[in-house]
């Protein structure tokens, strides 16, 4: 259980991060996303990603657009505010200082 | 074969199987439920909703027709269930086995407990080994107070998840979703984390000890073990407990009560589990929200269960026992009805006694039956009514006896004054009188289902009652004398001696037969009132007696009644010729009138010392003890002895004379029932 626990809050901290990296090279809707994050080996669920997406919104760090789609419902776009590239950019340095002190560390 | 429906979701129609949607509503709900304080909840949802239905149109475009509960669950899977969801707000881990990384401190391992985890726990604050502990622990019970200590312990000593802070609390509440009674051996089950029925039976346990006491000393008596046999301490104790503990009313009372958590998760997760629990459940991922179940078997469950059936059995047990004997009191009551009409009064003791019967009585026994039939029959019991409304009728029949039984009492309270006939009996010339019944006796009329012995009906107003005793005496004069005495009891003296003075009994004389009356009758006015009719034949010496053996009148001694008089002869035997000698009766060979009468006893009995040898007229007081001894040597109820007044205890050395105060006939006594004293004295 302990190490469930510890590898659950290693995840959390990067999500934020990934997500925004990936709808940062290109705008993505929500199952796009889980798509990719799967591809990189990092599963995530869809509800914890949806309210992601919206809190990150709430916060204006996305933006979406309706696209129409001819099989189903239409989908949400997002893409990166302003502000979110500028959150993006903090995070990427956090990250890094982050990487590579673990790195220093365990070798 | 499944119903389909036609759902609205997200603007589009989509059909789907009645119990998919059922599921996809459920999930739904829990969904609003798990983002109710999330800002922009329902976009969430929206969005949530969206990618749903776009996994739908998959299905439906790969091929199937409807949506199917599989596609339901794949859906759900895919999503994730609320729990599953990583979330800001971050859930405090249970941090088991804290005790190992903070500083020490003295706690119970509920996880690795067999009972309460207390030699767990100490084990592990003093780093002993687990086993050396509990065999320390097993000592020290048998030693006595080891198990006091170890419940001490468990109460006080905090379990391993109390650790963490805003961990969950455990409180003591009874648990009415599972009661048998009131639920308080459930709350405390829940409270030291065991099966319930430990306590349980540890309360019928020590509910019945009581009654076993009392079987192993005496005879098995079914209805001391019901009434008597029941520790009131314990059913004081439990009626307390239920009144002081809280029910556990709110889920966030009953998690507290189970120990758990009480936060949104576990809340939700109580309630939903609640309502689902017919329904399948999604539990395709490892963790299913359920409430946690107690994982390991422990050993105390395996005992408890087995304590449990033998509890049944023995319950069962008592149950058929007490069944057996209500239907008994059942159908002695029917035997008795004949005779009913004697023994109580119309009116008050007539209700009562009805009472009693279907209250007391007939209803437990129909309670039992109903109680079994319904328990083989599987029924619910959808309310108490049935118990409550059992319960207060057998309550009123209990009124209903002990009313009886008093107003009973009462009747027999006083006892009538002595009313005496004195027949002198002709032709003195007689040298041997015989006494015997008369030889054809009127045709009495029986009810064909009785045999108890000395009740006939003569007709279907009055009963026959032979209580009649007879005695012999030495008479003072020349001839012979016959005395009858009747007596009764009574309400007060007045009735008594009205009962007395009714009592028919004949006595006459033919040539030199005495012939008197084998019994007498009782009407329903007078009823059973301990009538007795008492025959002294006064013998002058000289004479000769002979008693025939069809005489069915009493010769022994009623022990109840005394009549004290001088010179009464206390053992002679029917069938017998005597003569009346200034000595007393003797055979005509020769031999003291002893002691047999008609009891198989076949020792000669010694009378002790010889009371005639004093002159009559003087009375003597002999030491109880001496009396009592001799009694008990022969089994035979205390026999006080006719011309002595017995004094308990007295510590006198020696046997005394005393003059006593000569007392006549006609003299008020206050008589008390059951203990008649009378003397006479001797003129």
């Amino acid at each position: 259980m302990n190490i469930e626990n510890t590898a659950s809050q290693m995840r959390k901290g990067v999500l934020e991060f990934c997500i925004l990296s990936i709808i940062r090279k290109e705008e993505s809707y929500p199952s796009d996303i889980i798509e990719k994050m799967k591809a990189a080996n990092l599963n995530i669920l869809e509800g914890t990603l949806y309210p992601l997406l919206t809190r990150l919104k709430n916060a204006d760090h996305l933006t979406y657009r309706w696209v129409e789609s001819s099989s189903g419902p239409p989908r949400k776009y997002f893409i990166l505010t302003e502000k979110g590239e500028a959150f993006y950019k903090e995070l990427e340095t956090t990250w890094l200082e982050l990487s590579n002190a673990v790195k220093a560390l365990t070798t | 074969m499944k119903q389909v429906i036609n759902i609205n979701f997200q603007g589009r129609v989509v059909p789907i199987e009645v119990t998919a949607f059922e599921i996809l509503n459920q999930y739904i709900d829990s969904l609003n439920r798990h983002f109710a304080a999330e800002p922009g909840k329902e976009e969430i949802i929206n969005d949530i909703e969206n990618r749903i239905g776009e996994l739908f149109q998959e299905r439906l475009d790969s091929g199937s027709n409807c949506i199917t509960e599989e596609h339901v669950y794949g859906v759900i899977a895919s999503m994730g269930r609320p729990e599953d969801f990583d979330s800001d707000a971050e859930k405090v881990e249970q941090v088991l086995h804290t005790y190992t990384d903070q500083r020490r401190r003295l706690y119970r391992d509920e996880n690795n407990k067999k009972i309460g985890g207390v030699c767990s726990g100490i084990a592990n604050y003093f780093d002993l080994d687990v086993t050396l502990v509990r065999v320390l622990f097993i000592l020290f019970a048998l030693a006595g107070f080891g198990i006091l200590f170890y419940l001490i312990l468990w109460i006080a000593v905090p379990g391993s998840s109390v650790a963490v802070i805003g961990g969950p609390r455990k409180r003591l509440y009874r648990d009415t979703d599972e009661k048998i009674i009131g639920g308080v051996c459930s709350g405390i089950g829940h409270y030291f984390a065991v099966n319930p029925w430990l306590p349980r039976t540890i309360l019928l346990v020590l509910l019945f000890s009581t009654a076993f006491k009392w079987t192993f000393g005496g005879i098995f008596n079914p209805e001391n073990v019901f009434i008597i046999g029941l520790s009131p301490t314990i059913i004081l104790a439990y009626i307390i407990a239920w009144l002081s503990i809280p029910a556990a009313k709110t889920t966030a009372e009953k998690l507290e009560m189970k120990g758990e958590k009480v936060d949104f998760n576990s809340i939700k997760e109580t309630v939903v589990a609640g309502m689902q629990s017919s329904r399948p459940r999604f539990d395709n991922s490892p963790e299913t929200p359920q409430t946690p179940v107690q994982k390991n078997r422990s050993f105390i469950d395996i005992l408890a269960l087995l304590i449990k059936i033998v509890m049944y059995i023995i319950l069962g047990f008592i149950g058929i026992i007490v069944l057996i004997t209500l239907i008994a009191m059942v159908i002695a009551s029917t035997q008795i009805f004949p005779y009913k009409g004697f023994i109580i009064s119309d009116g008050f003791q007539n209700y009562m006694a009805w009472g009693s019967l279907i209250f007391f009585v007939i209803v437990p026994i129909v309670g039992f039956l109903v109680f079994i039939f319904r328990r083989l029959a599987r029924i619910k019991r959808k309310s108490n009514v049935y118990r409550y409304a059992f319960l207060t009728m057998w309550i009123v029949g209990w009124f209903c006896s002990i009313a009886l039984g008093i107003s009973l009492q009462n009747d027999f309270k006083a006892s009538s004054d002595i009313i005496e006939n004195n027949i002198a009996l002709e032709n003195p010339d007689v040298q041997i009188l015989n006494v015997s019944n008369q030889l054809k006796s009127p045709r009495h009329y029986k009810i064909r289902w009785n045999n108890i012995s000395g009740l006939a009906l003569l007709n279907s107003d009055s009963i026959m009652i032979s209580n009649v005793h007879i005695q012999i005496a030495k008479s003072d004069n020349d001839s012979f004398k016959v005395s009858t005495i009747k007596m009764s009891e009574g309400p007060n003296r007045r009735v008594a001696n009205r009962n007395a003075t009714a009592i028919k009994f004949n006595v006459f004389q033919q040539d030199s037969t005495l012939v008197i009356d084998k019994d007498f009758p009782i009407t329903k006015d007078e009823k059973f009132r301990n009538q007795m009719v008492v025959v002294t034949v006064y013998v002058p010496v000289g004479r000769k007696i002979k008693v025939e053996k069809n005489v069915s009148a009493s010769s022994r001694r009623n022990s109840n009644l005394l009549i004290v008089t001088d010179n009464v002869e206390r053992a002679w035997r029917k069938g017998t010729t005597y003569i009346m000698t200034e000595d007393g009766l003797y055979t005509t060979d020769g031999k003291k009138a002893s002691r047999h009468n008609d009891i198989d006893d076949e020792e000669d009995y010694n009378d002790g010392p010889d009371l005639r040898d004093k002159k009559p007229g003087k009375r003597r007081i002999i030491i109880e003890s001496e009396i009592s001894k001799r009694e008990k040597n022969k089994n035979i109820k205390a026999d006080k002895t006719p011309d002595a007044i017995v004094i308990p205890k007295v510590k006198l050395a020696k046997e005394q004379e005393m003059p006593l105060k000569e007392v006549s006939w006609n003299d008020e006594f206050n008589l008390d029932a059951g203990y008649n004293h009378i003397s006479m004295s001797a003129q």
